[in-house]
């Protein structure tokens, strides 16, 4: 076979050039130690490695979302064990606020020091992060949630916002907890029922805190606030208990029985027998006048009741007084019920109805009222303030005494209903902390496992890369050679 | 007796001729296309001596070339396969470089921008974390930008390459007709086949259009051929060369296409049926780099559709409802661009493409022509899918209100905004929705206040009786202190009372008590060619994005607690990377531009292995060449002493001769 000259040149040069191209390929992939550089390289390896980049990329992220939201849950931890001490200060102080031995003095030093707790624990309700925002203002970061207003009250300045992080795939931890929730909505009283002494109470009777003791009889008469009205006659003080409910209520007032004169004239017109009821009702004078005749079932108030008036305003009707606060709408009607008949008073005495038990202790006089209120919601600065207002109250007697006992009982009360909340509050933060640290594992876990397979797919074999460079090198150099020594052979050379 | 003298001289003259064609073999050693020759040397006629004849010499008969037609023909084919595949591979590298390289890929800015994004979802009201997420935000979208470039100059290179192959086979073709001319009028009829160089040179020629496109040969009178390229186009007839010419793509005049000039016009022949590199130019360009830059435009528009979405679901610093991050993908210099309009005179419109549907949208192009249009009152068309070939009838009965319809399956609608002429039957329209997508990505914010990553406060949504499909989003918080401006405690309900044929809605708002807050009825027009409408309650701008309202339809407006701290709608938008959107709910952004690359990895790879076995048949093909036509050093060596010794011989019979002579003239004496 006959091979002709440039042909010998030209196998050769291919050669040698297929060779080193396929060296410098080899050359690169080993420079950046990666077997799939381009699509190319591995077509159906590329989509999983960029897919797995972007699983990394997201593990790392979910890492570094926990951190945020670890340290905020962290802040919050250590705020809120702060505001347990201090709570829990607020409680030893009111024990030993409301021991009857002691002075004027004593109370006082009492209340200054719960006036700084109450001051500290603002302080710690409008923490800061180490961003400079309030960590218990929900989505309003940037104003100090807890302020007081005018009169001395706080005001909750944020809202109920609660900001969530993504710590891992379907996984949303909370990063903070608003402080409406915390220091403001807590239940007053024991959560059912708030018992206060009448206006006009003469006697030094107490009430003790409205419990529930058999749920299937209260459940339909929860809806009332009750007031236990005192009579004394030639044999002793009596007690009747009425409830005042809301029937057909648009406004915005509070109606409560502060007295019954039974001996009243005409008070039989309004006097309800047991287990009946009769409507208040209230009729505005003129629309838009803010001016209110209020009737108990058809007999009118000598008085009209004036909402431009923003302090409570008594009314009486025949015997029955009643509290009114508030702006009432027309047309308002609440129910008046009487659900016991006077009985004979004794001290200590269990006073049951509805499923409700309550208890009066302490010498009673005609036409004191104990009230039971429904719980609302208030928050503990408030709650505290009325502790501090109760120690602050003068005089010595025995009237004096059992409103502040009661003052006391109630504030108390909320407190313990604080100390709960806090204690809810950060055992949920702990157990977000808890569960950042499971799911960080998790995360590093998963990421370890892409970063293998990604490895495997993405990166070199050193080993066998080096192996084939070095074995494709000595063959280019072994080409070469013989290329060489073949390009020497001519009959030219001979002639 | 025979002449002793010419006899030697015969044989002097004819290893002259070997001695001469050697040198002319080792001289050619190296020119391309050269067939080595050889000397076809026969005896002289015998003089006839009674009974037997003697020789009277040699004499050269002819000079041939080692030439072999099928060797030729073969190496032609695979010449032209091999420039095929070399060409895809060439192309498809540069974009699998382009668009899977770590440092040139979108991959890292998507993961960088989202990484940003979930960093303001931790710190929503930290200007930092914003500003970098708009940093980065942009920095996604640059790359978008310069990996559209890149494809766009490599398609403006192909271009250019077709041009330049035009002229390049024209002058080839010119060439061989001008070859085909000299070989002609070599010798007269016959005579030609002694032209070897020329032979040799119109076959170099021939084998070098080879590279351009598939060229078959069929030889004619007087050694000449005539030359087809293609499927059959005749580019050589003798001596008269055809002009091959560029000219521009209908409907896009920057899409080159080749063109035979027939009688004074130019008839345009389908490049992708050409073969050889000019195949290669066109397939890679029609059916990798089109479809790659469209799948780029998919996945960009996709994403920056999808956080433009969630972002005007939310409401920035400034407590207004968040605004485009991005450009507006579908603004109307956008959606106009991706219509194109066929030269024919059938009627003149312009038009726009509108994407609607992420889930549906395909990187695919699409063919729109006129079926029937009654002018003021009704117009269809027909759809087909330029990838599919599927093919959908679509229609406006009433164009007084309607100005759009949808394209059936694509997430496109197309609006007819504007008529110059009337549109006539078979008026054609080519749809490309996502083809400059990458290229008109743009931030469009830059303020770090504006990232809308908390919620709205006034949300709309619609009554669970509703019996229209219009879906309503609050735009624009226009006037919060307006009196009936919705908060915690005050929602207001929108009611719609009448829709005349879904030009005007009549609507009431009603507060939470259910009495009307406005005096007199509202009205909104709907535009005919969106199909949206603005509707105004309580100091609070609400728009009708897509659907229709009938009449008693409700929609309520809800206040929504929110504030700077609310990360809500930023941790949506992180869900987005992850969401599966794209491509019928089955892949994210990540996977279109994955599957893309996947795509391109895979076609280069193919091209390369083809490339390789179509190298490895051309060599083979030019080595049969080699072994027939090539030239042996030596052989020719051994030839260059054996003519030599021939030649001292041949002279030395003419010494003979003269000594013969002498030996006569001495016995004489």
């Amino acid at each position: 076979m006959r091979v002709s000259s440039p042909l010998f040149f030209m196998r050769n040069t291919t050669s040698m050039m297929e060779q080193q191209a396929s060296l410098s390929d080899k050359n690169l992939h080993l420079s950046s130690t990666k077997r799939v550089m381009n699509g190319s390289d591995d077509p159906v390896a590329i989509a999983t490695i960029q897919r797995l980049k972007q699983d990394l990329s997201v593990g790392e992220q979910y890492i570094k979302n926990g951190e945020t939201a670890k340290s905020s849950n962290s802040l919050s931890d250590t705020a809120l064990s702060q505001s347990t001490h201090i709570i829990q200060r607020v409680r030893e102080l009111m024990v030993s606020g409301s021991n009857g031995t002691m002075n004027e003095g004593n109370r006082e030093a009492i209340a200054i020091e719960l006036d700084g707790l109450r001051e500290e624990l603002m302080g710690v309700a409008n923490t800061k992060d180490g961003n400079n925002q309030y960590i218990y203002g929900g989505y309003e970061v940037d104003v100090a949630p807890f302020q007081k207003n005018e009169f001395g009250e706080v005001v909750y300045h944020g809202d109920n916002g609660e900001r969530e992080y993504r710590i891992g795939t379907g996984v949303l931890v909370q990063g903070n907890d608003s402080g409406a929730k915390i220091f403001m909505d807590i239940p007053e009283g024991n959560g059912t029922f708030v018992s206060e002494l009448g206006v006009g109470n003469m006697g030094g009777g107490v009430i003790s805190a409205g419990h529930v003791v058999d749920k299937d009889a209260a459940r339909d008469f929860l809806d009332q606030d009750y007031t236990i009205s005192i009579n004394t006659n030639e044999e002793g003080p009596e007690y009747s208990v009425y409830g005042v409910k809301e029937e057909a209520v648009k406004g915005d007032a509070k109606v409560t029985i502060s007295s019954v004169d039974l001996e009243a004239g005409g008070i039989n017109s309004v006097n309800p027998s047991v287990n009946s009821t009769m409507g208040i009702q209230f009729t505005e004078t003129s629309p838009g006048s803010k001016q209110f005749n209020v009737a108990i079932n058809g007999q009118t108030a000598s008085t009209t009741f004036d909402a431009n008036n923003a302090d409570p305003q008594l009314l009486a009707i025949n015997g029955i007084t009643l509290e009114v606060d508030g702006l009432p709408a027309d047309g308002d009607n609440y129910g008046l019920t009487k659900f016991i008949a006077p009985t004979p008073y004794e001290e200590d005495q269990a006073i049951a109805f509805n499923g409700i038990k309550t208890q009066i202790k302490g010498d009673v006089e005609n036409l004191d009222s104990f009230t039971l209120r429904q719980s609302e919601e208030k928050d503990i600065f408030a709650s505290i303030q009325t502790a501090i207002d109760a120690l602050r109250m003068p005089g010595t007697d025995k009237t004096t005494l059992a409103k502040q006992n009661t003052a006391f009982d109630m504030s108390l009360l909320q407190i313990d209903g604080a100390l709960d909340k806090v204690s809810n509050v950060q055992s949920a933060v702990g157990a977000r902390l808890r569960s950042i640290d499971n799911q960080y594992e998790s995360t590093l876990d998963f990421n370890l496992t892409i970063q293998t397979t990604l490895s495997s797919l993405e990166d070199l074999d050193m080993a066998a890369a080096i192996s084939e460079y070095q074995q494709q090198h000595s063959m280019l150099e072994v080409s070469q050679q013989t290329f060489v020594q073949l390009q020497k052979l001519s009959l030219f050379n001979h002639m | 007796m025979a002449d002793l003298l010419q006899i030697g001289l015969s044989g002097v003259y004819t290893s002259q001729a070997n001695l001469a064609t050697t040198s002319h073999n080792i001289s050619n050693v190296s020119t391309e296309g050269y067939s080595r020759q050889s000397v076809d040397v026969s005896t002289t006629g015998a003089q006839r001596l009674s009974s037997h004849f003697i020789g009277t010499g040699s004499m050269v008969s002819s000079i041939d070339r080692a030439y072999d037609q099928f060797a030729f023909t073969e190496n032609m084919i695979n010449t032209t396969n091999h420039a095929y595949y070399k060409e895809k591979y060439t192309q498809a590298n540069q974009m699998d470089s382009l668009l899977s390289n770590e440092s040139t890929s979108a991959t890292a800015p998507v993961i960088n921008m989202f990484s940003s994004l979930s960093s303001v979802a931790d710190n929503p009201n930290l200007l930092e974390a914003r500003t970098v997420f708009l940093e980065d935000a942009g920095s996604m979208v640059n790359q978008y930008n310069t990996l559209y470039k890149h494809l766009d100059n490599q398609y403006k290179g192909i271009n250019a390459d077709i041009e330049n192959s035009a002229s390049v086979m024209s002058e080839l073709a010119a060439s061989i007709a001008s070859l085909n001319d000299q070989i002609a009028s070599v010798g007269g009829p016959g005579n030609g086949a002694g032209a070897n160089d020329l032979l040799d040179k119109r076959n170099l020629a021939i084998t070098e259009l080879s590279k351009y496109v598939n060229t078959s040969v069929v030889a004619t009178d007087n050694h000449m051929v005539n030359v087809y390229i293609g499927s059959g186009q005749g580019l050589v007839m003798g001596q008269n060369a055809q002009q091959v010419l560029a000219v521009d793509g209908d409907p896009d005049p920057a899409r080159k296409q080749l063109a035979l000039e027939f009688n004074g016009k130019a008839a345009v022949i389908n490049g992708n049926q050409l073969g050889g590199e000019v195949a290669g130019l066109f397939n890679s360009r029609d059916n990798d780099l089109e479809v790659a830059m469209n799948q780029l435009g998919q996945s960009v528009i996709g994403l920056t559709h999808a956080l433009n979405e969630q972002q005007k679901q939310g409401q920035t610093l400034d407590g207004q409802i968040g605004q485009n991050l991005f450009n507006d993908i579908n603004s109307k210099d956008s959606m106009e661009s991706r219509v194109l309009s066929h030269k024919d005179d059938l009627g003149k419109a312009v038009l726009s493409v509108r994407i609607d549907d992420l889930t549906t949208l395909s990187p695919d192009e699409l063919t729109l022509k006129v079926t029937e249009h009654v002018p003021g009152t009704s117009i269809a068309f027909s759809v087909t899918n330029n990838r599919t070939g599927e093919t959908n009838q679509v229609a406006i009965d009433d164009l007084a209100t309607d100005n759009r319809f949808d394209i059936p399956g694509a997430g496109i609608s197309v609006g007819i905004d504007s008529m110059m002429t009337p549109l006539q039957e078979g008026k054609t329209f080519t749809l490309r929705p996502t083809r400059y997508g990458a290229l008109e990505a743009s931030m469009q914010e830059t303020n770090p206040k504006k990232v809308a990553a908390a919620e709205a406060e006034v949300k709309a949504s619609g009554g669970d009786l509703n019996t229209g499909t219009a879906e309503l989003r609050v735009s624009a918080l226009v006037n919060k202190s307006h009196p009936h401006y919705v908060n915690q405690d005050n929602p207001l309900t929108i009611r719609v009372s009448a829709n005349s044929s879904n030009s005007m809605l009549a609507y009431n708002v009603f507060d939470k008590n259910g009495s009307q807050v406005n005096t007199a009825e509202l009205t909104a027009p709907v535009d005919p060619l969106s199909g949206k409408a603005t509707l105004i309650a309580g100091g609070v701008e609400v728009e009708l994005t897509k659907g229709t309202a009938l009449p008693n339809d409700e929609f309520t407006l809800v206040f929504n607690e929110t504030g700077d701290s609310d990360n809500r709608n930023m941790l949506a938008m992180t869900d987005l990377q992850d969401a599966k959107i794209m491509n019928g709910k089955k892949a994210t952004f990540q996977d279109v531009y994955n599957g893309m690359i996947s795509e391109v990895g895979a076609k280069t790879a193919n091209a390369d292995v083809a490339m390789q076995s179509a190298s490895i048949l051309k060599d083979q093909s030019f080595e049969r060449i080699q072994l027939v036509s090539g030239v042996n050093m030596d052989e020719e060596a051994a030839n260059l002493l054996k003519y030599q010794q021939y030649y001292s011989a041949a002279a030395r019979v003419i010494t003979v001769a003269n000594e013969v002579f002498e030996s006569i003239l001495n016995a004489s004496r």
